[in-house]
């Protein structure tokens, strides 16, 4: 017979390695993510491509040097997409080139986000005068020139690229806050927010800590639009001459001469294109992936 | 569930298909008669001859009036046009103008010698701020009018010696001063119409609306519609009205060259201004001929600081000059039928025949930069080449350098005013320049580099340079002036403050149905002969 | 009969405005004339002589507090000055010429980003990682893999030049409509669908959103009467800005389709340092996106009924 007195329990330490691992919200969204084989496929390419765009350079043929003779050719065994019309090889032009449009991209994007997010999640919490003196601020700063503010950006502070990065998340941060503003707004009102408040817990931890990774999913849909964007911006900037200097070229530089001439050159269009597409539609899976992931309520678990 | 969404989409699609077969594209499916669309490449700041600027104005405003002369198309002696003739005293200072007794302006007012009067105190007018008033005075007292030193305009070489006798007196003889008269500035303003709308030096004087502008040439202003077209019709009022075939012209507005293109292929156009860099070798081969090609008196230059080192050191600068290879930059990379510039002046510019070349050597230009202290490169300080207009030409040069001298030279875009602010302040290395004269006499791009001159970007000064331009500008005959611009133009080719690269060419489409197209060497558009079929 | 709530919104925005214009005006003013170059700055350069008489026509000669104010009582009476590089055409006039048709062209493509946004959307969070989910995305991501300048000329290349069914460009028929707004369209509707696609997504499993379901309301039901409410919320905070910029043109379009529009004028104006038309098309934009941003604050209370005016 099994004795029942205290002494005859086992102990009540358990080793750590018994106890159940308590889990997060990021952990079970790393978990769900990493079941959702198309994002994890998105994010894969992803890699594969900064890795390519960040090391490839380094083996492969000069992305400046010229071959005036030969102009501009269709893929071949020496060049394997081609040349471009002052005979430069295509292949490391794109990888050279999608080192800056992959780093305004990501750089760009950060800066819009942790701006934005703050910003809008601080402006939508607080509401009222604060609210209104925010959002009248970016309304400002939004109906500012950009291109005034480029030129001048560029006249004060000489040309250095990361200016480029700084400008372009410098604008792109006010649709995200807005966006952002408008789901706290509606998001502060909800129960565990006055749970969280009623538990005493101070403002700024409500904010980021509650709030800011319930409204994640439009902020990383947004996110992923904000890339492609901010590559296209770059590219703009460029024609109108504010942006990368020759002979380097970015993705978007690439893809609008390649548009220029794609009749009698399609290739130049084409790769650079195809490249840009396939790093946005990775983005796209990765990003929807994420929003799965992240989303609470969508778990089938 | 039933899938809806197929069967709408294909049926949707169906639709479209049918209405777009239904469609008639209004534009290209009948050309309208004898009425001829042109590309308009700049909208106009102003349709004034004596505030325009640009040559894309003067397109225009040369269908709507002329002057006392035209250009010829190949470049000689300009043609009669409201003058009939001239005579020119035995000095040279005096020039009498006989003018038709048929001319008119549009609203059938006879063209008489003071309205070239009234136009040419009204353009040296200090109020009216006049950008191309220095075309103007070799006329006697001309610049001091201007600049307020002298208050009475009939102190002023101009004066009507009757109706159709116009007597213009220079200061000094000036064998250039034919083209000058020619040129678009010259042509004259009807003098009622100034005055009716406003002040007339006021700047803000709106007489060239469509409906006020009167103007003596084949055309009258129909309508203008700002970045979309220009209208003109024709004008029976014009002295040689029966010449002209065509009814009216569409300036059709294009700021990129690749609608404009694609517009002409789609019939919607029949005269562009240029071709896109990928296209040239699709429309050589193109049957019927569509392509035009016309070389211009436009140099494209790169302006070297001379006040910065090293380009302070002429070796340096010679050393840059040697190591290009021209050929190779317009045969390979412009493609566009470009001629390699050895001299800074287009050969045959009023008359004008280079003497001095430069030369391409790229072992003396490495012996040159080893002299100068920077052997194969080394120690060359990192240099800026700036432009506002991105060609692959620079890229080019810039990999020539790289490879013959060993000196890496970045390629700098800057946007445009900013560079033009830039080269005005000497804030640059290199840059790349264009030089267009304004009328049919090298004058304008000499006395440019004059020292303290402000089109002398390179900022470089040479008194002996200053010295045979300025006696140039006054010699008696054209052979005599021709002789000391040989003299300067030697000078500058070798202290090479400036290194030619091109003289530039028009290539640009026109459709067969257009007949009898001419343009000279200066843009400067000729409208009375034009057909269509 | 607009509640009082609302009323009072409007007004206390309204007189926000003032101060905010305001402040746009004035940097606008200084940081144009921060930029190296004027409106004269050509390349071949202007005779000095006839520079100062240029620069005292327009008043750039005067100290630069006395330009300002000069400018803000301009502005009070409704004069936004001339331009300084078209001669004899007042900022009004210019804007006035161009606005309308960037209004027509925004218009139109909006409706097609709507018409094609919002329904590929909603698919696309109801079916959601069906077939379906993805085909309706890669639809919208054309929008956004596939820049303007690209599927502009390639539109054109096809449907005008090859087949001959339109205009190449310009902006005279109503077919002349087509192409444009198509493609200004599609890029908007991929940001629509997108958006929409989160949203809802986020809203369908909401518990209300449960509680319907379990009522047995049909799956239509649930999504246009329920989801729909809550789930644009994200698609009308970016319509807000978006909305002001389409109106107010696309330079891309508007040089590939040749079209007379304002949006071109918003870059070249600062090319030229065309001071006037700078601070006139800023005060327009300005006062659309203010505009934008108010209907859009009203909308968002409107759709979510946790949200008051306040």
């Amino acid at each position: 017979m099994v004795s029942l007195s205290p002494q005859s329990l086992p102990s009540a330490e358990l080793a750590p390695d018994q106890l159940e691992r308590g889990t997060s919200l990021w952990r079970d969204a790393w978990h769900r993510l990493r079941k959702n084989r198309l994002a994890v496929f998105g994010g894969f390419v992803l890699v594969a491509l900064a890795l390519l765009c960040l090391v490839g350079p380094i083996f492969s043929q000069s992305y400046q040097e010229q071959n005036l003779d030969l102009g501009a050719a269709a893929p071949s065994a020496a060049h394997w997409l081609g040349t471009d019309t002052l005979g430069r090889d295509l292949f490391s032009r794109i990888l050279y080139g999608g080192r800056i449009s992959l780093v305004v991209g990501l750089v760009a994007t950060v800066v819009a986000l942790t701006i934005g997010v703050s910003y809008g999640a601080i402006a939508g919490f607080f509401g009222g005068k604060t609210d209104t003196v925010m959002m009248r601020v970016v309304d400002i700063l939004y109906a500012l020139p950009f291109t005034i503010f480029v030129i001048l950006l560029m006249v004060f502070f000489g040309r250095n690229i990361f200016l480029l990065f700084f400008a372009i998340g410098a604008a792109e941060w006010l649709t995200m806050a807005r966006i952002v503003r408008g789901q706290v707004l509606s998001t502060k009102k909800m129960e565990f927010i006055e749970a969280a408040r009623a538990l005493g817990l101070g403002r700024a931890r409500i904010i980021f800590r509650h709030i800011v990774p319930n409204i994640l999913g439009p902020i990383i849909v947004y996110a992923t639009l904000t890339i492609p964007a901010v590559m296209l911006l770059e590219a703009f900037l460029s024609f109108l001459g504010l942006g990368v200097q020759p002979p380097m070229s970015s993705w978007g530089v690439l893809i609008k001469d390649g548009a220029e001439k794609m009749e009698e050159f399609p290739w130049l269009l084409v790769f650079p294109g195809a490249i840009f597409s396939l790093t946005l539609f990775s983005l796209n899976f990765l990003g929807d992936g994420l929003r799965d992931a992240l989303d609470v309520r969508s778990s089938k678990d | 569930m039933p899938r809806p969404g197929l069967a709408w989409a294909l049926s949707g699609l169906c639709g479209l298909y049918a209405l777009g077969a239904g469609c008639r594209r209004p534009d290209a499916a009948a050309p309208p008669e004898q009425s001829l669309r042109i590309s308009q490449r700049n909208e106009p700041a102003t349709l004034d001859p004596q505030r325009a600027t640009l040559p894309d104005e003067f397109f225009i405003i040369r269908a709507l009036s002329e002057g006392l002369l035209v250009p010829a198309p190949d470049g000689g002696e300009p043609r009669p046009a409201v003058a009939s003739g001239w005579d020119v005293s035995a000095d040279g200072r005096t020039y009498v103008f006989t003018l038709r007794p048929d001319a008119q302006w549009s609203n059938g007012d006879p063209v008489v010698a003071a309205d070239f009067v009234f136009s040419i105190h009204r353009v040296l007018s200090p109020a009216l701020g006049a950008p191309k008033a220095a075309l103007f005075f070799p006329l006697r007292n001309a610049e001091a009018f201007y600049a307020g030193r002298e208050k009475d305009f009939s102190a002023v070489g101009a004066q009507a010696l009757g109706d159709h006798l116009l007597e213009l007196t220079l200061e000094e003889p000036n064998a250039d001063f034919p083209a000058l008269v020619a040129s678009g500035p010259w042509i004259p303003v009807h003098p009622a119409t100034t005055r009716k709308y406003g002040h007339v030096d006021h700047r803000g004087n709106d007489w060239t609306r469509p409906g006020r502008f009167i103007g003596n040439g084949p055309f009258t202003l129909a309508a203008w519609r700002p970045n979309q077209e220009i209208v003109v019709v024709r004008n029976p009022a014009y002295r040689d009205a029966a010449r002209i075939k065509l009814r009216g012209i569409r300036f059709l507005a294009f700021d990129n060259g690749d609608s404009e293109e694609r517009a002409f292929r789609a019939g919607q156009l029949d005269v562009t201004l240029a071709v896109p860099f990928s296209k040239l070798a699709t429309y050589r081969a193109a049957q019927p001929p569509v392509l035009r090609t016309t070389p211009l008196y436009e140099t494209r230059y790169l302006a070297l600081n001379t006040r910065r080192i090293p380009l302070n050191n002429e070796s340096v600068r010679r050393a840059l000059g040697l190591a290009l290879n021209r050929t190779a930059l317009v045969e390979k990379v412009l493609q566009g039928g470009q001629q390699a510039a050895f001299t800074f002046i287009p050969p045959g510019l009023g008359g004008y025949q280079p003497q001095w070349h430069v030369e391409e050597d790229a072992a003396e230009a490495r012996r040159l930069l080893r002299e100068a202290g920077y052997p194969d490169g080394r120690g060359f300080p990192p240099l800026e080449l700036t432009t506002w207009v991105n060609t692959p030409v620079l890229e080019a040069i810039q990999q020539m350098w790289r490879q013959e001298l060993g000196i890496e030279v970045a390629i700098v875009q800057r946007e445009a005013r900013t560079h033009l602010a830039a080269l005005f302040a000497g804030d640059y290395d290199l840059a790349l320049v264009t030089a267009i004269p304004d009328f049919n006499g090298a004058s304008d791009l000499f006395t440019a580099l004059k020292s303290g001159s402000p089109g002398n970007y390179a900022h470089w000064s040479s008194v002996e340079f200053d010295q045979l331009v300025t006696g140039a500008g006054r010699a008696g005959s054209a052979a005599l002036r021709n002789t000391a611009y040989q003299r300067a133009e030697k000078l500058l080719l070798t202290e090479l403050p400036l290194i030619p690269l091109y003289f530039n060419t028009q290539n640009f489409l026109v459709q067969p149905r257009v007949r009898h197209w001419q343009t000279d060497r200066l843009w400067t558009r000729f409208y009375s002969d034009l057909s269509v079929d | 009969m607009l509640p009082p709530a609302m009323l009072r919104f409007l007004a206390r925005r309204l007189l926000q405005t003032v101060p905010v214009l305001f402040v746009i005006i004035t940097a606008t003013f200084f940081m144009v004339r921060f930029v190296p170059g004027g409106p004269f700055t050509a390349e071949k350069e202007i005779p000095p002589e006839i520079l100062r008489n240029l620069t005292a026509h327009y008043g750039l000669d005067q100290p630069l507090w006395r330009q300002y104010l000069g400018y803000l009582g301009k502005i009070a009476h409704g004069d936004l000055g001339p331009s300084f590089k078209y001669a004899n055409r007042s900022v009004n006039e210019i804007i006035g010429d161009k606005l309308p048709v960037s209004l027509e062209l925004g218009a139109l493509s909006l409706l097609v980003a709507l018409l094609a946004g919002l329904p590929l959307g909603v698919l696309a969070a109801v079916r959601r990682n069906t077939w379906l989910d993805y085909l309706a995305s890669s639809v919208g991501m054309v929008g956004i893999c596939v820049p303007t300048f690209v599927l502009g000329p390639l539109l054109v290349l096809y449907f005008a030049i090859h087949l001959g069914w339109v205009n190449a460009s310009g902006w005279y028929g109503w077919s002349d409509r087509i192409l444009p707004c198509l493609t200004l369209g599609l890029v908007y509707a991929a940001y629509v669908m997108r958006l929409t696609r989160g949203g809802l997504l986020e809203v369908l499993n909401q518990d209300y959103i449960r509680t319907a379901r379990a009522k047995g309301a049909s799956e239509y039901r649930i999504v246009l009467r329920h989801a729909l409410r809550g789930g644009l919320l994200p698609v009308v905070s970016f319509l807000g800005p978006a909305v002001a910029g389409i109106l107010t043109g696309s330079f891309v379009i508007e040089t590939i389709f040749q079209i007379p529009g304002l949006g071109r004028e918003f870059v070249t104006s600062a090319f030229n340092r065309d001071y006037t038309l700078v601070l006139g098309t800023v005060i327009l934009y300005a006062a659309l996106v203010i505009a934008c941003n108010l209907i859009v604050d009203i909308v968002q209370v409107l759709l979510n009924p946790r949200l008051k005016f306040e």
